[in-house]
């Protein structure tokens, strides 16, 4: 959220300088690898990826237009997915903080999370990829709808869906265990 | 409550209160707490990054085409001669000239920037298996990881337990910086171990190590920057000649340092920056040549 101040400041330039483009790591790097990383579960993919719309942001950046920007490098990651992107099958492999800052008060406890925690990525990693990004991108980015809709340029209405959709999928195949 | 908000902290979570949550607010609170498994630092990442923006790519369509015509020379060339098959065991070259940088991957993925005047050479078909290479000059690596890489030069080795460095290697002068990870330097029998913002010197034989320089300042002549901290003069010009591809002669710069920082400037614009402060003048002959005088009131 604080990143949007920043962006404001470079508003009335077209292009950005090496300074801005420093800026534009600093802010988006992660969540554009998240947003790969939601897709395909692969990390060396993400990385490839990640590099290479940065590089071709750097590469057009007289052109760019800073407030359209964040979008833009939603684009592009997207669409070099599309191009790189072998179907295998997703499997996440996420760290969760409640095993880092933690302690239990029965080991049965840990174990229920656990299990909970394992079949929670087993179903994430099932949904279908659209609701899961945007999901994830909800829960682990904390971005508004509206943020996410702006992001990869679908409407609220449609954020809206798919969260919905995702959630039932996942209750769905939990309330099976829990 | 799980979690607060937007910042993922976990207050304790008790199995009371576990159990209190529909499944719905269990799965959407749980998910809040994932993170995401990464390659590489932030860091490193924005090293990579840098390194990668500091070389121009070529449209690709075009390199397509000319991998087409190389391919189909290549195949006639093998056809008509297989002596050229003996050509695949020679090691592979790869050379800069003067006021020329280059970059290229190893077969195993690692990255080099060369910068003027250097040469790398390296067995194209035994690489992946055994990571060894001989440098001349002056290069950036980004190692990928994986077994021991090695760089040989005429004053000593280099052996990489991490993932970026600069190496420098000409005449008398040898000189390794580390960016990120780990590096192992021996010469003359001795060794030492870099880390990042660190970087060691042959001097009198012997290496010695500096720390406390800023890895932003390392290596910066991939963007065209130079910081050069009380350097002789002659080597400051020896630089210049390799990144202008010009002669740079003259007297009264001997035994003379000079502290200063150049960024993509003009020759000319180099030269007053030096000269100016220092009592030297200069002037520019056929366009390449640069004889350094003193200046005479």
């Amino acid at each position: 959220m604080a990143i949007q101040v920043s962006l404001k400041k470079d508003k009335t330039a077209a292009g950005i300088d090496a300074e801005a483009f420093e800026r534009l790591f600093e802010s988006y790097y992660e969540e554009i690898q998240h947003y790969i990383y939601y897709k395909c579960s692969d990390t060396d993919l993400t990385e490839d990826i990640a590099q290479e719309t940065f590089l071709k942001i750097w590469e057009i950046r007289e052109t760019i237009r800073p407030e359209t920007v964040r979008a833009l490098l939603y684009t592009i990651a997207g669409n070099l997915f599309v191009n790189k992107y072998k179907h295998n099958k997703v499997v996440m492999k996420m760290n969760h903080s409640v095993w880092s800052e933690q302690s239990f008060e029965t080991p049965e406890f840990e174990m229920e999370l656990k299990e909970f925690d394992q079949h929670l990525q087993r179903a994430i990693s099932g949904l279908n990829e659209k609701n899961r990004v945007v999901f994830l991108m909800n829960r682990i980015d904390n971005m508004t709808y509206v943020e996410i809709a702006q992001n990869l340029g679908i409407t609220v209405k449609a954020v809206e869906k798919r969260m919905k959709k995702a959630l039932e999928s996942l209750r769905s195949q939990i309330e099976l265990k829990f | 409550m799980f979690y607060h908000g937007g910042h993922k902290k976990v207050s304790e979570l008790s199995k009371q209160v576990f159990d209190s949550f529909t499944p719905e607010e269990k799965i959407q609170r749980f998910a809040s707490g994932y993170s995401i498994p990464k390659k590489y630092t932030k860091e490193e990442s924005f090293q990579h990054l840098r390194a990668k923006m500091a070389v121009q790519r070529k449209p690709e369509k075009q390199s397509r085409r000319i991998i087409y015509y190389w391919a189909a020379a290549a195949s006639v060339l093998l056809i008509i001669s297989f002596v050229s098959v003996f050509a695949v065991f020679a090691p592979t070259k790869v050379l800069t000239a003067n006021g020329e940088h280059t970059a290229f991957d190893l077969p195993d993925g690692s990255e080099v920037f060369l910068n003027a005047g250097s040469k790398i050479k390296y067995a194209e078909r035994s690489f992946k298996q055994k990571r060894v290479l001989k440098l001349q000059g002056e290069a950036f690596f980004l190692v990928q990881k994986g077994s021991p890489f090695l760089i040989k030069t005429s004053r000593g080795t280099v052996e990489i337990l991490g993932t970026s460095l600069n190496v420098f290697s000409r005449d008398n002068r040898f000189e390794v910086s580390c960016l990120t990870g780990k590096v192992k330097v021996s010469s003359n029998g001795h060794s030492e171990i870099i880390t990042p913002g660190e970087r060691t010197a042959l001097e009198n034989g012997t290496l010695v190590k500096y720390s406390g320089e800023p890895v932003d300042n390392m290596a910066t002549w991939r963007f065209g920057v130079y910081h050069f901290v009380q350097t002789p003069l002659i080597s400051i010009f020896d630089e210049l000649e390799r990144q202008f591809d010009v002669k740079i002669y003259g007297t009264g710069f001997e035994n003379r340092l000079f502290t200063g920082n150049f960024s993509n400037q003009k020759l000319n614009e180099i030269l007053d920056t030096i000269c100016l402060p220092m009592g030297l003048a200069y002037e520019i002959k056929d366009g390449n040549k640069v004889r350094i005088y003193k200046k005479t009131e």
